[in-house]
């Protein structure tokens, strides 16, 4: 075993190798266990010791315990299988081997590893950001690579320089490939376990939504493929319908959104809901880009059918996805212009959505009776109801109180103030309590639109929730308590429904989402929203299915030609860079030598008349040079050696055998002539 | 195995012909990835199937944006070898036998700065690492089956893995070095006309150790380093422990002539070593002498020159080169 290094590699070789290897290791430290972090510092502090001398190699049973003990400790952290044990798994090895590098070909092991454990960053971070920074790491790398094979040490902006430029110009044949290199499906299929994403769950009780809308995280976006909605951000985004309450909070139905629910996915034969769905020939398709969720269900408008393979309609007219949604997916559906949702109700059904709780709500359930005798149809029961909370001028804000144990009585007689998951809860349970089948529905409403781009942005704070009710005949109605209470949060969105309070965003001081009224950082926040809108579709979103409608795109406009045209692209991405550099060249050669010379018979000029005489030197420049290398001689006659001497130079420099001197030589040469010649003057 | 180990080398003495001077360009440079080369490209393979397993688009474009780099520096590592020049520097000589360092000029001949560039000989171990701006640099290789004559040198490499290490670009090239061999002296032959006496002029001559002081012992002067040790006066260390080199006059009347014929009896690379040996010793004594070859006839004269002259004759004298 050895126990010195053994690389022939200078120290600023092995101080790059090192902050190659610590950036690579560094993206990851916040995602690792503390103890991971603690031993991966701990190996980057000993190679450094190593390094300089100062320590010697760890001993091969210190290896073997360090090892094993890492490997306990994966085990023990992550219990299972899973993407990110295999990842922190890497890390560990990586960090093992650290310790342990003697040779060259383990430094350039060790090189190589960094840009793939820098690569398993993208499992769980695919920001334009993360790119940036994974990027950066593998200019660092490629920097160590260039410094561990100088035989001079080299100055780290030297270094970077030459490793941007690498990068830059393979970046058009890293299109070609990202463009054309067939996508594949998966050959085993392993789940990427995200941890807890904030969002909307299948639980809520009154306050859960308020806390969601003090995050500004993106959800999704949408965009309208044939035209585009009178009020886009109008629309309610349908995600999960609770329809099992206690009396305090709602939930969903226990089998509702689980896999093994009876779900009609795409391209299954049997339709158990999608038949309830009496849908308008006319429809307005969209398309979702999803931030991942971990959740099943997928945001849909009303009467939204699955339009693509791994999605099915649920019992409750929503999508859902056939495994939790661990990467941003897109899909597309499409909402009809009219629609009628199960006009007849199946007997459990009607069970189901008349449960009552066994929290009794006394003064909800005779507030309820009371509105019920005054009202001769279902939709009147419902206009009075809501008439009920602008009368006693209930107020919606974003800081309700807590509630006790019977929370709709207490909301209803006693606070008067909710957010929209009050309102909601209150009203379904009212209309239960009056024999009314009503269930709450939580989503989204709302949303940014892009005028530019065309595409609407949902985050957290639009989160939602409104009430559906089942009238004979009608179907399911959606009824939405918050547009008469806060009719702004409707038309305006949820920043302008709690203006007045000023509780929108109020734990997020730097949140950009806080200061739209500020216009450049409005403008600014929209642009970077638009990038990273076009980055998550078309980057990250690139996949077999996007590949093989541009293909067909490609069919389309080129026809027979596309191999022709794909072999052309392919080509200028090769040569482009080359014919690039070499223009570069040119101009270069060009420009050194022009300017040394110019500047050299601009010098000339100035001492054979005034300094600005400029009509002058105008005259003098049309006669040959050979001519004012005279004039010069006889102004300055003590000189006349130097004259000579620079006469020559310039003519050999210009016409003879120093002309075909390559640009540094000629540099060189001009800069020492002006030099001459200055001292000329100065004489 | 060997057969088509045979075969490159004569497609590559095709493609390099035996020049004094060889600019490396595309004509010449050769690049295929190094063993460091393909280690990358197994983890590129590690980090494509990653991307596909876990339907990763950025993991797909980092491994192409790699593969891209790994295209892109082929050109670089190109272009750290292209423009070089190799000639063949001054004229060196050995005895055949010994080992000498063969200077080769590299210079690059665009103002380029070239990193970490090595030559070596294409059937030895033996290289040389350097830096290449357009400056002058003679670097050396050690060379030892010297034969008699002009010596052809083995193919020369000279290749680079700047400025990452994944791939070698390097190119062979044949220069006519002038290396001269000698022939290897043998010194203890008399002529044959002297063989089997001992008492006579070339044997006193032949054993200079054996000279009486006197004759042409001329006085004593301190040893100074780079001296012939067989001109010290051991005896005189031996008492005194003073190192001091005999000098000798110069033999000014009595030139000698050293004969081919002389060594008539002896094959031809034998007497050539034996005329050798005797040069170098009577250069070594100071001695006035001639040479005569077949053909021609040198000096007499004395000293170094004069040695090289009669060495030079020697490792030509009918050489097929």
């Amino acid at each position: 075993m050895k126990s010195t290094l053994d690389m022939s590699l200078h120290l600023s070789a092995l101080r790059w190798m090192l902050f190659a290897q610590f950036a690579s290791i560094s993206i990851h430290l916040p995602r690792m266990p503390w103890w991971l972090t603690a031993f991966m510092l701990v190996c980057i502090v000993w190679r450094w010791q190593i390094i300089v001398g100062r320590w010697r190699f760890p001993s091969a049973l210190l290896k073997t315990g360090l090892a094993v003990g890492g490997m306990v400790g994966i085990v023990v952290s992550f219990q299972k299988v899973s993407v990110e044990a295999a990842v922190n798994f890497l890390i560990l090895a990586y960090g093992l081997k650290l310790i342990e590098l003697h040779t060259r070909r383990d430094a350039y092991i060790s090189l190589f590893l960094s840009f793939l454990v820098s690569a398993l960053f993208f499992l769980f971070y695919t920001e334009i950001i993360a790119a940036s920074v994974v990027l950066a790491n593998a200019v660092i790398i490629t920097a160590a690579l260039i410094a561990m094979h100088s035989r001079i040490t080299q100055r780290a902006s030297v270094l970077l320089k030459q490793s941007v430029l690498y990068w830059l110009s393979a970046v058009p044949l890293m299109v070609i490939f990202f463009v054309f290199f067939p996508r594949m499906s998966p050959f085993w299929s392993i789940d990427v376990n995200q941890g807890a994403v904030t969002g909307i769950s299948d639980k809520i009780s009154p306050g859960d939504i308020a806390k969601l809308s003090q995050s500004d995280k993106l959800v999704f976006r949408a965009r309208f493929l044939d035209g585009v909605p009178a009020s886009p951000s109008s629309l309610y985004w349908r995600a999960i319908v609770l329809d099992n309450t206690d009396g305090r909070g709602w939930k969903a139905h226990s089998n509702a959104n689980y896999a093994g629910a009876i779900v009609d996915w795409y391209g299954d034969q049997s339709s158990a809901w999608q038949v309830l769905l009496k849908r308008s020939e006319e429809t307005l398709p969209y398309e979702v880009i999803l931030e991942p969720t971990n959740q099943f269900w997928l945001f849909s408008l009303d009467g939204s059918l699955p339009e693509q393979p791994h999605v099915g309609l649920t019992q409750d007219f929503t999508l859902k996805y056939d495994k939790p949604i661990r990467q941003t997916l897109r899909y597309q559906s499409s909402m009809p212009t009219a629609l009628t949702r199960e006009p007849e109700l199946f007997q459990w059904r009607l069970r189901r959505e008349l449960q009552l709780p066994d929290n009794h709500n006394p003064k909800t359930e005779a507030l309820a009776l009371q509105i019920k005798s005054s009202s001769e149809t279902p939709q009147q029961f419902i206009d009075n109801a809501l008439k009920y909370f602008i009368k006693n001028d209930f107020v919606y804000t974003l800081k309700p109180p807590t509630l006790g144990e019977k929370a709709n009585d207490e909301f209803l007689f006693d606070t008067q103030r909710g957010f929209c998951a009050h309102y909601a809860g209150a009203l379904a349970l009212m209309a239960r309590y009056a024999g009314i089948p009503a269930r709450v529905v939580v989503g989204y409403l709302g949303g940014e639109w892009n005028e530019q781009a065309g595409y609407l942005t949902v985050r957290q704070y639009d989160a939602h929730a409104w009430t559906e009710v089942w009238i004979s005949g009608r179907g399911w109605v959606n009824v939405d308590p918050t547009s008469v209470v806060a009719p702004e949060r409707i038309q305006q969105g949820l920043q302008e429904a709690v203006s007045e309070e000023n509780t929108f965003l109020e734990d997020s001081f730097f949140s950009p989402h806080r200061y739209k009224a500020v216009e450049w950082l409005n403008d600014m926040r929209q642009t970077m929203d638009y990038l990273s809108y076009q980055w998550s579709l078309n980057v990250v979103g690139y996949d077999v299915q996007k590949q093989s409608s541009f293909w067909a795109d490609l069919l389309k406009t080129w026809g027979s030609h596309v191999w022709l045209m794909v072999g052309l692209l392919i080509a200028s991405a090769i040569a482009g860079p080359l014919v690039l550099w070499l223009l570069a060249r040119q101009f270069r050669h060009f420009t050194v030598r022009r300017s040394g010379k110019l500047r050299f018979e601009q010098q000339l000029l100035c001492l054979l008349t005034d300094d600005d005489n400029e009509p002058e030197q105008q005259a003098l420049l049309k006669l040959s040079p050979r001519k004012l290398f005279d004039m010069l001689k006889s102004n300055y006659p003590e000189e006349k050696a130097l004259v000579d001497w620079l006469s020559q130079r310039y003519e050999a420099l210009t016409y003879g055998d120093l002309a075909a001197g390559n640009t540094e030589e000629h540099k060189k040469h001009w800069l020492f002539m002006l030099k001459r010649l200055k001292q000329l003057k100065a004489n | 195995m060997s057969v088509l180990k045979r075969a490159i080398e004569r497609w590559f003495s095709s493609r390099s012909p035996l020049t004094d001077r060889s600019l490396l360009s595309n004509r010449n440079i050769y690049i295929i990835p190094s063993r460091a080369g393909w280690l990358l490209a197994g983890v590129l393979l590690v980090m494509l199937l990653t991307a596909i397993n876990y339907q990763n688009s950025l993991i797909f474009g980092l491994c192409f944006w790699v593969g891209s780099v790994f295209a892109v520096v082929i050109w670089h590592t190109w272009r750290n070898l292209a423009s070089i020049e190799l000639s063949v520097s001054e004229e060196v000589s050995g005895f055949v036998g010994g080992t000498v360092q063969i200077p080769t000029d590299v210079m690059a001949k665009d103002a380029r700065f070239h990193h970490s560039i090595e030559l070596l000989w294409r059937e030895s171990e033996a290289k040389v690492s350097f830096d290449l701006d357009s400056a002058l640099k003679t670097e050396r290789l050690p060379f030892s089956s010297l034969h008699r004559g002009w010596n052809r040198t083995p193919k020369l490499e000279i290749r680079t893995q700047y400025p990452l290490g994944i791939l070698t670009a390097w190119s062979v090239v044949q220069l006519k070095h002038p290396v001269l061999g000698y022939p290897k002296p043998i010194f203890d032959v008399l002529p044959a006309q002297y063989a089997g006496e001992g008492d006579d002029e070339f044997d006193q001559d032949a054993q200079p150790q054996k000279l009486q002081p006197g004759s042409d012992f001329y006085s004593l002067m301190p040893y100074v380093e780079g001296d012939s040790l067989s001109k010290v006066d051991w005896k005189r260390y031996a008492k005194t422990e003073e190192l001091v080199t005999k000098e000798f006059i110069m033999p000014s009347s009595d030139d000698r002539w050293l004969r081919e014929d002389d060594f008539a009896n002896l094959d031809t690379e034998t007497r050539l070593s034996a005329l050798a040996g005797w040069v170098i010793r009577w250069t070594e004594e100071q001695k006035t002498f001639g040479l005569v070859l077949s053909g021609q006839d040198i000096g007499p004269d004395n000293g170094v020159l004069h040695q090289n002259n009669c060495l030079r004759a020697l490792a030509l004298f009918e050489a097929n080169q």
